[in-house]
């Protein structure tokens, strides 16, 4: 090796090295931004910022009142980017998500209003409580990132991340989302109930004020955006590659799941388990990475069969009793 | 979830009946040993008998050790309820008499093992035999297939059974045989490896599917080894035959006479290499006392002397005894017998050693009551009774045969002698010899005299037990060429001989007159078995010649076929008992040094292929690891360490899962380590992630592979270091990562926890606030 080829190495490494820290610190602010916030729920939050890198859409799936819509004012909070919030009812329809075309009188043209999607980051608060055409609208612009509108096309800005809540289906007035629209969220994670210490804090810091108004911005999106290009250039070695469909496929055979995971959720896997490692500060992706991400990342496309429900096996355990039975290449 | 549980899991019904068809197919090999098919059914009962109980027992969740038990216990009910139904309870439940009966069954089936040859009538006793040995093999078979879940070596019984016509078989088994067990072996791998792919489809299926033919190779190379093995070791059969008393080989197609057969060779030669082991005393006041008869070999079919058909096998001819026997006895000379007071001490077969010939047999002690006697031949025989601990009372002709006597004999009239008729396919070199050595004999007396003093003076013969018995219509072409053999080939070649120049010959199998012990009381031991011919004079009958040369033993010329020249040789002739064991010439028995091939080195052999089949895990663990930890570059040396740790681990019984990361692996393996021991296990887990995960994992070094050698080594002491030595030697003769390779990986996976998202070792400040918190995704 001589020893110009030694020093463009030794540059290359150390720039990688630059952006790999670079994104260890924003992300480390963010999420250090975000616990204020949110008390007790650090594995939430370090999920969300997988999917934000990973250029994914996040569903939280959970009961009301236990942080769904804060966790997603939060993160928007922190970045220094636009965030909308659209509330789903019955009654809201698709041109409300999307945006329509007025006509102008005075200039006598149309004139396009953008609808609630144009921001960075857009909080789809109850998403299952919209219509199922509602609901559809919403979940092509997240697949597109764009919107189309009298055959025009109009781009969204970037980055763009939709964090969806939803009740749990159970729960009257909702719309379940159907299993092919859930498939487009890189992940559903739950914040679960605080436990008592984190519930006290959170009655405190509540006390006198909303603690969202102390949130400063911590980075902005450019920066952003840039670090989820470095994402895309995490190494994922070919046996990693081989060991994320050898668990999705593995769940397409496994008896307890009626309906296994998607392709799409491969590329899923793979992109978060990406971002994990650029959140770790490293340059490749360890079948660790994927392991650590697949209850989130797959939990919420496979459908359980009979015999599951009978035995009240949740999607997670499933999907864990999968991975832990599928040899790591 | 228990070991034997997940075995249970897998025990299917399925797997039970492919066990039970390979047997059955096995078991098609006993077919040679037996004349007729009765055996066939009884035996396909037990065979189902036992896989049903298999079934049916794990089927109900008996534990497993149990299964065998239950099974064997069907195994005795069922042959009771053949056998012994009426004596017991309900038909079906032994009681003490039944026992008696299954007892002395069995007692008789192993004489009649031992006394006839292949292929034998299925007796009761024999078909117990073959019901309750095919039963065991099926027992071992089905343990070892399903419940323990180790085909490979359930093909060891299919392999008794394949070697048991193997060892009786003279001839060798019928090119048949060997696929039969080798098929039904294959079809329990292919159950087993089909079970595999089943339970493991998909992507894991290529790990299957390497599995599969790994299996298929080293099935392959097993069968390979076996069957060379096998080749060298029964080429040319051999096992002794008694009744082949030509020495010119015998055939289990042409054996159907009741011969003197051993076919368990091995008791019976232990008990004739100790060469002075008596088998029978008698007392009697004559000086030269007659050679005893035991057997007497009229039928020449080119390749094999037999007994006559029909004697003894029938069961129904000859005269009874004790009584009055041949015609001799009533006409003249009963004066002139001599008394032989005979005391079988040690012999199993089923013939009485006779002198002859015989005038009368008396005052038989402890006999049952089949003792018959062929007059024709002067064979006494029984049914089923062996002649040890029999006494008997001969009376015996002294016939007083003169040389003169002999010498004016004609030849004997017209050519319907059965002992004179000769197979088409022998050597006319034979007659033309026979003629050119007799030519200055003008009587046919002359010429057996001249034939005799050929063998044992004239025709520079040799005598050594150490020739092959032969086989084949030219033997004794050969053995006249080439002048070296022991009494039967000298018997049954003078008898030939004899035939060529129209003499009636046949060969006579039994004992010398053995050596006086003290007074009038003679000793025979087994030395003194022997093989000799007998011609026909008219007005005489037959007469012994002894063609035999040899010195020091207990051969005796006739007075009457003496020439002044035909005393035997004593030049270069092996004394008693030094090389040749020739005390027992008559080819009873196989010959220790001989060409056939002794059952101890068959053992020997045996027990090798097993060593070797039970060190191939060993060899290719061995190899492995030399493969792994020696490659060129060093990528390929970390992943192999790590590959090798991981056996290591599983030969030792250490946690280790398919199904983790190098990380968890790592971890679970390094808890309870001394401090550089786990430093190397994490140095290896670094090495391991770098060469299978990262973009570029750096130039290999010599030194560099060296390094994780070391670790390697200081790892694999500190793993060993953990169990105990038995667990040690066990993991290195027999490792279980080369037994898992060949199943599927899949099976000892245990679900653990997945890994922890933010446990990283590159994980700073917050990350690592966070460190141990598992996703909850509900």
């Amino acid at each position: 090796m001589t020893t110009a080829q030694g020093a463009e190495a030794t540059a290359a490494g150390s720039s990688r090295s630059a952006s790999l820290d670079e994104a260890r610190v924003v992300v480390a602010d963010i999420a250090a931004s975000m616990e204020r916030v949110i008390s007790g729920k650090p594995d939430a939050i370090r999920l969300a910022l997988v999917t934000l890198l990973a250029e994914g859409h996040l569903l939280i799936q959970d009961v009301p009142g236990v942080g769904k819509t804060l966790l997603a004012k939060a993160l928007a909070r922190s970045i220094d980017c636009t965030m909308h919030r659209i509330q789903f009812t019955p009654d809201l329809l698709p041109g409300d998500v999307t945006g329509v075309s007025v006509f102008d009188q005075r200039t006598s043209t149309f004139e396009f209003r953008p609808g609630a999607v144009f921001a960075s980051i857009v909080l789809g608060d109850e998403i299952n409580r919209a219509s199922p055409k509602t609901q559809s609208a919403m979940l092509e612009a997240m697949e597109e990132r764009q919107v189309t509108v009298d055959g025009r096309t109009y781009p969204l800005p970037q980055p763009f991340m939709v964090i969806a809540t939803q009740n749990p289906v159970e729960m009257e007035g909702t719309y379940p989302l159907p299993e092919a629209q859930r498939d487009r969220f890189l992940m559903q994670v739950s914040l679960g109930y605080p436990d008592r210490a984190a519930e006290v804090a959170m009655l405190d810091s509540h006390e006198n004020h909303d603690p969202l108004d102390d949130l400063l911005p911590v980075t902005d999106a450019p920066t952003l955006r840039r670090l989820q290009l470095a994402t895309r250039s995490i190494h994922a070695s070919e046996n990693v590659k081989r060991y994320i469909v050898d668990i999705v496929s593995a769940t397409r055979r496994e008896p307890l799941l009626r309906l296994g995971a998607s392709p799409r959720s491969s590329v899923h896997l793979l992109q978060a388990a990406k971002a994990l490692s650029l959140l770790k500060g490293r340059d490749h992706v360890l079948p660790d990475d994927v392991q650590s991400l697949v209850p989130a990342v797959l939990a919420h496309r496979v459908l359980l069969s009979t015999e599951a429900h009978l035995d009240r096996r949740s999607a997670t355990a499933v999907v864990t009793d999968v991975v832990a039975r599928v040899p790591v290449s | 979830m228990s070991g034997w549980q997940l075995v249970r899991e897998r025990a299917r019904t399925s797997d039970t009946a492919v066990g039970a068809l390979a047997v059955l197919l096995s078991a098609l090999c006993l077919i040679p040993l037996f004349k007729n098919l009765t055996w066939l059914a009884p035996t396909m009962i037990m065979i189902a008998v036992i896989a049903l109980i298999g079934a049916v027992t794990r089927g109900l969740g008996m534990p497993i050790p149990f299964v065998p038990l239950a099974q064997a216990l069907g195994l005795l009910l069922t042959v009771t309820t053949m056998y012994a139904a009426p004596q017991a309870w309900a038909r079906i439940v032994p009681t003490t008499p039944a026992w008696d009966v299954l007892r002395g069954l069995l007692k008789q089936g192993l004489q009649d093992a031992q006394t006839f040859a292949a292929p034998v009538t299925p007796y009761p006793g024999l078909i117990l035999l073959a019901v309750g040995g095919v039963g065991l093999v099926a027992l071992a078979t089905d343990t070892l297939f399903v419940s323990v879940r180790a085909p490979v070596l359930a093909g060891l019984p299919l392999l008794a059974l394949y070697l048991s016509p193997a060892l009786m078989l003279a001839a060798g088994t019928p090119w048949w045989a060997f696929p039969l067990p080798a098929v039904g072996w294959l079809l329990i791998l292919a159950a087993d490896q089909r079970d595999q792919v089943r339970r493991w489809g998909g992507p894991a299926a290529t790990t299957s599917l390497s599995g599969l033919s790994a299996r298929a190779r080293r099935t392959g190379a097993v069968v390979i080894v076996a069957a060379g093995l096998l080749a060298i070791m029964l080429p040319g059969r051999a096992v002794p035959v008694w009744h082949s008393a030509t020495g010119v080989g015998s055939g289990p197609s042409e054996a159907g006479g009741p011969v003197i057969l051993d076919p368990l060779v091995s008791m019976r030669r232990d008990l004739l290499q100790a060469s002075d082991t008596e088998v029978l005393s008698y007392r009697t006041t004559a000086t030269e006392p007659s050679y005893l008869r035991i057997s007497v070999l009229e039928d020449f079919d080119g390749t094999t002397w037999q007994a006559r058909t029909g004697l003894g096998t029938g069961r129904d001819g000859g005269v009874p005894l004790p009584g009055p026997v041949g015609d001799v006895a009533a006409s003249d000379a009963a004066d002139a017998a001599v008394f032989y007071d005979i005391t079988v001490t040690n012999l199993a077969n089923t013939y009485l050693p006779m002198p002859f010939p015989v005038a009368s047999v008396d005052d038989l002690s402890g006999l049952g009551t089949d003792w018959r006697m062929d007059p024709d031949t002067g064979i006494a025989f029984s049914q089923q009774t062996p002649a040890k601990g029999v006494s008997y009372r001969v009376a015996a002709l002294d016939a007083g045969i003169e040389s003169g006597q002999l010498r004016d004999a004609p030849a004997p009239a017209g050519g319907l002698w059965p002992q004179l008729s000769l197979p088409g396919g022998i050597s006319p070199e034979i007659g033309s010899v026979a003629a050119q050595v007799t030519a200055t004999a003008r009587s046919p007396y002359e010429k057996a005299v001249a034939l005799q003093r050929w063998f044992t003076n004239d025709g520079g013969f040799t005598y050594s037990t150490s020739v092959r018995s032969g086989a084949g219509a030219d033997y004794i072409a050969e053995f006249l060429t080439d002048r070296i053999g022991y009494c039967e080939q000298f018997a049954g070649a003078m008898a030939t001989m004899a035939r060529t120049l129209g003499i009636p010959s046949r060969v006579v199998v039994g004992f010398t007159q053995g050596a006086r012990d003290a007074g009038d009381t003679w000793r025979v031991t087994v030395r003194d078995a022997h093989a000799w011919p007998e011609l026909w004079f008219d007005g005489v009958g037959w007469v012994r010649f002894e063609p035999t040369p040899r010195s020091g033993g207990t051969v005796l010329t006739p007075t009457y076929a003496r020439t002044s020249g035909s005393e035997p040789t004593t030049s270069g002739e092996p004394s008693r008992g030094v090389l040749d064991t020739e005390g027992f010439d008559a080819g009873v028995t196989d010959q220790p040094t001989g060409p056939t091939l002794p059952v101890g080195a068959i053992a020997v052999a045996l027990a090798a292929l097993g060593l070797i089949l039970l060190a191939i895990p060993m060899v290719r663990r061995l190899t492995r690891r030399h493969r792994r930890l020696h490659a060129h570059d060093s990528a390929t040396v970390a992943a192999g360490a790590w590959e090798e740790i991981g056996d290591l681990a599983i030969d030792l019984g250490q946690p280790w899962s398919m199904a983790s990361t190098p990380r968890q692996a790592a971890e679970r393996l390094s808890r309870g380590m001394n401090e550089p021991a786990a430093a190397a296990v994490r140095r290896l887990r670094r090495e391991v992630e770098q060469v299978r995960y990262a973009a570029s994992h750096g130039t290999g070094s010599a030194e560099r592979s060296g390094a994780i050698r070391t670790d390697v080594r200081m790892v694999a002491r500190e793993l060993r270091a953990r169990v105990r030595w038995q667990t040690r030697v066990a993991a290195y003769c027999w490792p279980s990562s080369e037994r898992r390779r060949q199943r599927s990986s899949i099976r000892s996976m245990k679900p653990g926890a997945l890994a922890e998202p933010w446990d990283d070792d590159g994980v700073s400040g917050v990350a690592a606030s966070a460190a141990g918190l598992a996703p909850k995704a509900e």
